[in-house]
């Protein structure tokens, strides 16, 4: 994110705050980043949809209150979505009868959908994902999916840069652990590890 | 938001970078890609464009409502012969010592404030509730919220939001009480292609000089509406006129 670009969006907030119209320029930026994010998580279209509907209404609801932090509106619209997703994921929880609720967010093992659309592989590194802490996991979906800086990531999930960054690179050696098999117990709660640890003795 | 992955402690050898590089690849590999239908983009846009109409009514804000009005305004006055129909304009002299204008609007059964003359993202009220809304200004019901306008080429339009509750649900119409003369026309067109959003966010951010403040009445209520004028390289000279109603008035 470049000072240039967030200079365009406060004048666009300006401008959204007058006609509508000029909000159509938040949505026809962000709303396909938006929904990305939410069916990366969901695996749904369907769901995908109503949650990136949900996101922009809320946001369009609250644009009078919205106050700048330093990044753009997308971060702004990236919190709100992570919200709804929870929500979501609560609601999966709860139907699944699983009692961390930590692990809902990426964890293709809640998802029957998970099995048909993505590859063994991203099951694989989803379910070591889905093994992280849930704002530790946010942090690195964040970046490794939807490509945010830290500083945007910061105002996504309401943390300090230096914690992100930390959270970040803790995160990611975990992930590289878990894939490895060198994490935890391979054989049941480590399915991805267990899959890393099969292809290098097959090789 | 750009894509941006920095270096979050990766090895320091050519093994390790590569191990590490390939984990990344990983990582963001294994996110689930696809696209909103077209179909549902259009609805949702749609939708919030509709949203933002209610939103508006429920909030009236003169200051919200000037650029709007302008743009339903200006789509009347640019691509149709509707007139002045909503409004018999009575003009008393222009600003006389005082400083006063009088605008008494007299219904006359014409169409209300532009609203099917411009996309659904800025109207989009069906023609049924449009009616019922164009009953109810005509009856007397409405409230004046606020006046705005826009000089260019020296000819001035200007144009009353007034409110109307129909269906108990409160509406914000626009109707034009001065017409633009038409040859002042190319310039406003050049104007709002080219510089008006610029001209606007000046104005909120208290960037162009008030050149002048005035009272009107409009639909019997005292209005003062403040003058912003500034050269715009091109256009000339540009004055926005906004005013709201006196409390008491």
């Amino acid at each position: 994110m470049s000072d240039g670009e967030l200079d365009i969006e406060k004048r666009w907030m300006v401008l959204a705050r007058l006609d509508p119209q000029a909000f159509d320029r938040f949505y026809d930026k962000y709303c396909d980043a938006i929904y990305r994010y939410c069916l990366r998580r969901t695996l749904d279209h369907a769901t995908a949809e109503d949650l990136t509907a949900e996101t922009f209404l809320q946001a369009q609801r609250s644009l009078i209150r919205f106050r700048w932090q330093g990044v753009t509106f997308g971060a702004y619209l990236y919190r709100i979505a992570q919200n709804l997703v929870r929500m979501q994921a609560r609601r999966l929880v709860r139907e699944a009868r699983l009692s961390n609720t930590e692990t809902a967010l990426a964890d293709p093992r809640l998802n029957p959908l998970a099995q048909v659309v993505l590859t063994e592989e991203q099951q694989s590194v989803r379910t070591a994902v889905a093994q992280l802490e849930a704002s530790t996991q946010e942090i690195l979906l964040l970046h490794y999916w939807e490509g945010l800086t830290v500083p945007q990531i910061a105002a996504v999930v309401g943390m300090n840069p230096t914690t992100v960054k930390t959270r970040l690179r803790r995160g990611r050696l975990r992930v590289r652990k878990l894939l490895l098999g060198e994490d935890g117990d391979p054989a049941t709660d480590d399915p991805a590890g267990a899959d890393a640890k099969r292809r290098r003795d097959s090789a | 938001m750009k894509r941006e992955h920095d270096d979050h402690g990766h090895g320091g050898s050519g093994e390790g970078r590569s191990a590490d590089d390939m984990l990344d690849r990983l990582l963001r590999d294994s996110a689930y890609e696809g696209r909103p239908r077209d179909e549902f983009k259009r609805g949702l846009h749609r939708e919030l464009a509709h949203n933002f109409q209610i939103h508006r009514r429920q909030n009236v804000r003169t200051a919200v409502v000037a650029a709007a009005a302008v743009v339903v305004a200006f789509a009347a006055f640019q691509f149709t012969d509707v007139g002045s129909d909503n409004f018999a304009l009575v003009d008393t002299g222009g600003v006389v010592d005082r400083g006063v204008k009088v605008y008494e609007p007299t219904f006359r059964g014409g169409r209300v404030g532009g609203g099917e003359l411009v996309g659904d993202s800025v109207v989009s009220l069906d023609r049924e509730f449009l009616e019922r809304i164009e009953e109810a200004t005509a009856a007397g019901e409405g409230t004046l919220v606020g006046v705005n306008g826009w000089t260019v080429a020296g000819s001035t339009m200007l144009i009353a939001e007034i409110r109307v509750v129909v269906d108990g649900e409160p509406v914000i119409t626009s109707h034009e009480l001065q017409k633009m003369d038409s040859a002042a026309a190319p310039a406003m067109i050049r104007f709002i292609k080219t510089a008006r959003e610029d001209f606007m966010v000046a104005v909120e951010q208290g960037l162009v000089p008030v050149s002048g403040t005035e009272f009107m009445t409009v639909l019997g209520r005292r209005v003062l509406v403040t003058r912003y004028t500034r050269e715009v390289e091109g256009i000339g000279l540009v004055t926005h006129w906004r005013g709201a109603p006196l409390d008491g008035s």
